[in-house]
């Protein structure tokens, strides 16, 4: 058996080696916080010494007290429990059926190919173009789940069943040999082998919605961080845009962490 | 327990019959004609070789043999019987081990009771006392990532031998591995299987190898695979007991084996 347990007691060269190590990753740090410190900086710096345009660009300060004047006015929690809420249902909604559909063109082939086309365009098609559409058919609210929906929902189909596809033909062969019908060798093969394939999708996803979501909320909408955003711009009150973006980002970030955690579960 | 295929009471049909066995594989790119007219049979607990050059078949037969495919027309008979499809009286071995890496050693082992079915405590049992038979007691929960190639083709083994299968059909199963391995795996792999009285067919590249494990090496013709001759294995000079794998190989007869298949898989037609 391969032994791939470390040496009890670590030499002189693997120490210098590993103190390297730290120093290196020790400096991509500071690099980092260096890089944001001084974007953070000159933000701050040109606008408030008339290099541009303050209206334009806003600052870091003024973003913060935008930030703070959102707070103050009791709606921010609500913008973004808003646009949160819409995020996670149209990702599961796009997950759950993706999945199902994946799995029902896996099982019949002729299905597939029929459909193969049809998926290729849906796939290809710029969702956002069919915004005003929805907005007509299905009304402020079901627009954004529906754009958001669609953004995902192919991408998910088309992923999930290329993974499918490429399973292992000799473990499936195996499966076959053991007595496994169709069904089996898709519990028992493809699922279980597809389980980073899976990962990979609902990394896709989870920003695909979120842009889905704030496009639906640009159209119409009363509250989410979309209409935040849309509304600081009528009003021209970059500030509140900002302050907008900055908590976009920080939810993908967040989103970002709960994926991770995800799959370490998962691919244990 | 070998060789007579003819003039044997016809009360016990032999384990495994081909009956003017044709295959023709059918894609968009045309036909291949990859059996024509393969008639042999194989007594219960033989031990069968089949070589021949690559593409000639070998693999298509162990397929019909297992049910993964039916034959274009004639019949594939075990124990008299027609094969239908998969059934848990027959195991294959295939090149590669396809253990599940999402699944531990025994687990894996526990892939054909489940998708048969069958009494999974009893099974557990089976396949515990197997792989610690194979010498893998100890690793029966690690992953197949951790074990070495020649304990993976133990496992895949187990695996197999877990569903209870009185006919064991080996498509190289150790092509993978490196020279010594292959070398004492086979050895250790050919004991079991004799240990335990299975019928087995072994498809290989490997001359030697076809010769030290069978009882008897069938050659085929290039494709279509033709049955072009079946060498009896006997060993007179190493008296009654024919012995393992690895002494057969130094016996003097081996060498005249050895060459006359060699010969014959050179030429054509
Ligand atoms: N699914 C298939 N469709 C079409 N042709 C096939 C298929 N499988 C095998 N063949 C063809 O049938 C012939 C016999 O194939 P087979 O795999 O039985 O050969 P083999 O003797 O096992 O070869 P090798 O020693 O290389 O494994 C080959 O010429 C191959 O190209
Ligand atoms: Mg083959």
């Amino acid at each position: 058996m391969a032994d791939t347990t470390p040496n009890a007691t670590p030499s002189v060269a693997y120490q210098n080696w590993a103190a390297r190590q730290g120093r290196a990753r020790r400096k991509v740090i500071v690099g980092r916080l260096l890089l944001l410190l001084g974007f953070l900086a000159l933000w701050e710096y040109a606008p408030r010494n008339g290099m541009v345009n303050p209206m334009l660009t806003s600052y870091p300060s003024a973003v913060w007290d935008g930030f703070w004047d959102l707070i103050a006015q009791g709606k921010l929690g609500l913008h973004i429990g808003v646009t949160l809420m819409e995020v996670m249902i149209s990702f599961a909604i796009a997950m759950i059926l993706g999945t199902v559909i994946a799995i029902c063109l896996w099982l019949s082939p002729m299905l597939e190919r029929v459909l193969d086309p049809f998926l290729v365009v849906l796939n290809a098609l710029p969702k956002i173009a069919l915004v005003p559409i929805f907005y007509i058919w299905l009304g402020p609210t079901g627009s954004i789940y529906a754009v958001a929906i669609a953004v995902a929902l192919f991408i998910t189909i088309l992923m999930l069943y290329t993974g499918f596809n490429q399973s292992d033909p000799n473990k499936i062969k195996l499966a076959k040999t053991l007595g496994a019908g169709q069904v089996q060798i898709l519990t028992k093969v493809i699922l279980p082998g597809n389980v980073h394939t899976f990962m990979a999708t609902l990394k896709a996803n989870v920003g695909l919605s979120l842009v889905g979501v704030i496009v639906g909320e640009f159209q119409a909408s009363k509250a989410g961080l979309g209409y935040l955003i849309v509304y600081g711009s009528q009003i021209f009150r970059m500030d509140m845009v900002m302050a907008a973006i900055v908590i976009l980002s920080l939810i993908s970030v967040g989103i970002y962490l709960v994926v991770q955690k995800a799959e370490a579960l998962l691919t244990r | 327990m070998t060789g007579d295929t003819t003039g044997r009471p016809l009360a016990v049909p032999p384990k495994i019959e081909f009956r003017n066995v044709e295959l023709h594989y059918f894609s968009t790119k045309g036909e291949t004609h990859a059996v024509s007219d393969m008639n042999f049979t194989v007594n219960k607990g033989e031990f069968i070789s089949i070589v021949g050059q690559s593409g000639c078949g070998k693999s298509t037969l162990l397929s019909l043999l297992c049910g993964l495919m039916q034959t274009t027309s004639g019949q594939v008979l075990i124990d008299g019987k027609p094969v239908k499809g998969p059934s848990p009286q027959v195991g294959f071995m295939l090149q590669h081990d396809s253990l599940f890496e999402w699944r531990t050693i025994l687990e894996n082992a526990l892939l054909g009771p489940e998708i048969r079915g069958m009494d999974m405590p009893a099974a557990r049992a089976r396949a515990e006392r197997i792989l610690t038979n194979y010498g893998l007691g100890q690793f029966l929960h690690h992953r197949p990532t951790q074990l070495s190639g020649g304990m993976r083709q133990r496992a895949a083994l187990g695996r197999t031998m877990c569903m209870e299968p009185d006919i064991l059909l080996l498509d190289e199963p150790f092509s993978a591995l490196d020279f010594q391995t292959r070398m004492s795996i086979s050895e250790e792999i050919g004991e079991i299987i004799r240990r335990e009285g299975k019928t087995a067919i072994l498809v290989t590249h490997d001359i030697p190898e076809a010769i030290a494990m069978a009882d008897r090496v069938i050659v085929l013709s290039p494709r279509p695979g033709r049955l072009k001759n079946i060498h009896e294995i006997t060993f007179p000079s190493l008296g009654e007991v024919r012995p393992g794998c690895m002494a057969v190989r130094d016996a003097e007869e081996f060498k005249d084996y050895f060459h006359t298949i060699w010969t014959e898989m050179e030429s054509d037609g």
